[in-house]
């Protein structure tokens, strides 16, 4: 019995859970409201099989490979930004988020790129339901970078205005999340919409 | 290099790139059978749990927030499968 008191707080301290509830409860909201997407575009898929399967040969894939290989390596800088907080290191953590923005605002204009590149070869939102359900898909995840880019750099400001230590960090590791969400999301979207169709 | 390689974040790092590479070229270079599609899901999840572990580090984080995470990631990996499955 006093063995289970004694070992229970230990336990609880072993644990640490990055960020706070409420970061949790908006990051598994905006990963349900693709949970939706996902699931719109496997029925779509099921009930039009052959306009999906053509779909993904018509998309560059060039794009979407430099796009994943971007939010990788976003998510990655923003981890050592995290680990650098926790040893003390506040302007190495600056660097990794400006480095985090940077990649960030690369995928945005690989984004751009690929968009103008689609005019240019007639895929169009209303050509077929398999290239509405990609404008839809991709631009909403868009959206979610720009958003993603504007908490990385509200945690970049808090962390140069001195808000946070090795201790106290919780904000950025909010931010850190809520990127690293948008890395996850994507690794689904890739192959879902670029390679499986 | 194996200091870089000493840190598992880094080792993550190089591991996803190269996953992503290997997707890419799954898909090039060859006719997307079922068997491929399923190879591709795998790839998908490996890289979610990366993510999840290493960059969110969620190694030590509350087990169901973790397990909620890695069960999206398997879930939505396994529809691609099935749903394409079905059509080939």
């Amino acid at each position: 019995m006093s063995t289970a008191i004694v070992a229970r707080p230990v336990t609880q301290a072993a644990r640490h859970t990055p960020a706070n509830p409420a970061v949790w409860v908006f990051v598994l909201s905006e990963m349900s409201e693709f949970a939706f997407f996902f699931i719109a575009f496997l029925i779509a898929k099921h009930l039009h099989p052959e306009t999906f399967a053509d779909g993904p040969a018509r998309l560059n894939t060039l794009a979407g490979v430099v796009n994943t290989l971007l939010l990788i390596t976003s998510s990655w800088f923003v981890a050592n930004g995290v680990k650098a907080m926790k040893r003390n290191h506040a302007r190495r953590t600056l660097g990794w988020l400006a480095l985090t923005i940077l990649a960030g605002l690369l995928y945005c204009v690989v984004k751009y790129l690929e968009y103008l590149w689609n005019v240019e070869h007639g895929v169009a939102m209303r050509a077929n339901l398999f290239f509405a359900l990609y404008y839809y898909l991709t631009f909403n995840h868009l959206l979610h970078v720009l958003i993603g880019i504007c908490v990385i750099g509200w945690a970049l400001l808090q962390t140069a205005l001195g808000a946070y230590d090795s201790r106290r960090h919780e904000g950025l590791e909010g931010a850190a999340t809520y990127w690293h969400m948008i890395d996850l999301v994507w690794i689904l979207l890739f192959p879902m919409i670029y390679i499986v169709g | 290099m194996s200091r870089f390689l000493r840190e598992p974040l880094n080792r993550s790092w190089l591991l996803l790139v190269a996953l992503t590479l290997l997707t890419t070229a799954i898909a090039e270079g060859n006719d997307l059978t079922p068997f491929l599609i399923a190879l591709i899901a795998l790839i998908v999840v490996v890289k979610g749990r990366l993510i999840i572990r290493e960059y969110m580090d969620m190694k030590t984080a509350n087990r169901w927030l973790y397990w909620a995470l890695m069960l999206y990631m398997a879930l939505f990996s396994l529809a691609m499968v099935v749903f394409s499955g079905a059509h080939r």
